[in-house]
């Protein structure tokens, strides 16, 4: 099981457990001291975790475990009561199991220390710094010249497995989980446009490597290629989003299905969806294999450990305001892109039109018959018949 | 490159992309507790006892104990624990309960009844309505008599008392109690 699938699984763990307390106590006519315990323990928690990400800059991890442990420790005496051992003043011990039920205004009071914590705490989160930015989850495999692989919106560096299989006995292959996604830091607070994502995609990348990037990816490996062409050898672009226009990137990312369209059109219900699909993370990876049928169950399972923000942000700027003429015109590495004939997410004629309108024709287009956006994943030999053909187009300019 | 915009700026009033998170994620938590306590609150019956705190399985000597019992008739506590049981309207059916159950040779069982009912022999029945007030028990939310338990040691000071609507399903917890008391 995955890092990120672990913590989902023990937070709704975490949910289960206190929804089994909550209906213990009711079953003994004491939801009161369901909620006293609960309060008190939460409110330890939120504000230690406060104090601990002031001094360390970092969040708790997994906090509803924590406050499950703490309302556990809170309720300890209850626990005994069932063994048979009565409540004693002593019992206070456990974070004042029975005073805490004799103070004025009982659960208000708590409820509004707790909420207190909580503002506390979340105030304490919204001053992190961004965390992370240049600790981007990686996989490497094999030895020999770099190839950076850089995944689409969505997904993460196990979309490159297929490719990686065939290069990694020439190439030394390095996937890299963009920022926001896979197994890479998701801050909260980064702005995730195009700058963001190619100032924390340029640590990763050796110089004079060659990078191959799909759609999204495509997008911001172009992008640092133009402002870094120190480091980046050549480019392989499978499907980059090329669209003339917000409006029409819009519609394209529309036509693709209800989520889309609602995501695309910054639709309320998108974000309620999105973070309710969060909260229920190990439900959507497990059913993400189910609905994203075109690509592999692996690569569908880690489409389920973005945010909304990582997500939603990412769409917005880099798919949808950006316009990949400007890093075009500029781009001086060898580049060749890759496009399915029936992709209806980054067609032909949309790369076609950006290329005539930048009057770039030595960038090599190669339109591949019957496939679509995942040609990739359908097509491991020609991507990687790609990646040698630039290797060697870069060791000829150097 | 140009940098990226400061992650917590804020443009006039309107609230950053992440603290506009952190704030809904305030207002749902807190509403979402907020309703489940008012709902927890609402849902009490009439028998509970006005402030919950109260009415809690297993906290021994607080409250203004332990203290004297009173005195009822033909019961004595010298040398026994004693349970007091205020059955309400439900004294019948108490005292079938009470015969299946053991609470220990000590022990004797007293059943406070509005109006006198038969009982099993270890019962002491009792048709004094007033006698919950004497014990301290606290008037339910909806008013009327008394449904709970008291617990006298062996001394006759009272060591617990509680309003307890449910006591008849919860007799473990009497049980528990009075293993706490000599």
């Amino acid at each position: 099981m995955n890092h990120g699938l672990r913590q989902s699984t023990l937070t709704l763990f975490a949910v289960l457990a206190e929804i089994g307390l909550y209906h213990s106590y009711r079953g003994h006519d004491a939801r009161f001291h369901w909620f006293t315990h609960f309060f008190v323990g939460a409110t330890v928690v939120l504000l230690a975790g406060t104090v601990w990400a002031w001094r360390t800059g970092r969040p708790v991890r997994l906090p509803l475990l924590w406050i499950l442990g703490a309302h556990a420790f809170a309720m300890f005496p209850d626990f005994l009561f069932q063994a048979g051992v009565a409540h004693y003043r002593w019992m206070d011990v456990f974070l004042g199991h029975i005073s805490t039920h004799f103070v004025p205004g009982r659960n208000l009071t708590w409820f509004a220390v707790a909420a207190t914590a909580l503002a506390l705490y979340l105030v304490a989160l919204d001053r992190l710094p961004p965390a992370g930015i240049n600790g981007l989850h990686l996989t490497t495999r094999g030895n020999g010249p770099s190839v950076v692989l850089v995944h689409g919106l969505g997904a993460s560096a196990r979309y490159w497995e297929p490719v990686v299989d065939v290069l990694a006995d020439r190439y030394r292959t390095i996937a890299v989980d963009l920022l926001g996604f896979g197994r890479s830091p998701k801050p909260g607070s980064a702005s995730y446009d195009i700058d963001c994502h190619a100032d924390a995609l340029a640590p990763t990348i050796p110089p004079g490597s060659v990078v191959v990037a799909h759609s999204t990816g495509a997008a911001i490996a172009l992008h640092l290629a133009a402002a870094r062409p120190d480091l980046i050898a050549g480019l392989v672009l499978v499907a980059p989003p090329a669209h003339a226009d917000a409006d029409t990137a819009r519609d394209r990312i529309s036509e693709l299905g209800t989520f889309s369209r609602l995501t695309a059109q910054g639709h309320p219900a998108a974000t309620v969806l999105c973070e309710t699909m969060c909260l229920l993370r190990p439900l959507a990876a497990a059913g993400a294999p189910v609905i994203l049928r075109d690509v592999p169950a692996r690569v569908a399972i880690d489409g389920a450990l973005h945010t909304w923000p990582s997500y939603s942000r990412t769409l917005q700027h880099v798919v949808i305001d950006h316009r990949l003429d400007h890093d075009l015109r500029d781009i001086d590495v060898p580049v060749q892109i890759l496009v399915g004939s029936d992709d209806h997410v980054s067609t032909p004629d949309t790369i076609r039109g950006a290329l005539t309108r930048t009057g770039r024709d030595d960038i090599d287009l190669r339109v591949v018959d019957g496939d679509d956006h995942h040609l990739a994943l359908h097509q491991p030999g020609l991507v990687a018949a790609a990646v040698d053909q630039i290797a060697a187009d870069a060791a000829t300019r150097s | 490159m140009p940098a990226a915009a400061p992650p917590h700026a804020s443009t006039g009033w309107r609230l950053a992309p992440a603290r506009r998170v952190l704030a809904v994620v305030w207002v749902v938590v807190v509403g979402f507790f907020g309703v489940l306590l008012a709902v927890a609150q609402s849902t009490e019956g009439p028998l509970d006892d006005p402030d919950p705190a109260f009415q809690r399985p297993g906290f021994l000597d607080v409250g203004g104990l332990p203290t004297g019992a009173p005195d009822i008739n033909d019961v004595s506590y010298d040398g026994h624990r004693t349970v007091v049981f205020f059955t309400g309207e439900r004294g019948t059916e108490t005292c079938g309960a009470l015969s299946d159950e053991s609470f220990g040779d000590d022990v004797q069982l007293v059943v406070v009844a509005p109006s006198p009912v038969e009982c099993s022999p270890t019962a002491v029945t009792v048709g004094d309505p007033t006698l919950a007030a004497s014990f301290g028990l606290r008037t339910p939310r909806g008013g009327g008599a008394a449904v709970g338990y008291a617990i006298v040691d062996a001394d006759g000071m009272i060591r617990y008392r509680t309003l307890d609507p449910e006591f008849l399903t919860l007799l473990g917890e009497v049980r528990t109690v009075l293993g706490a008391v000599s």
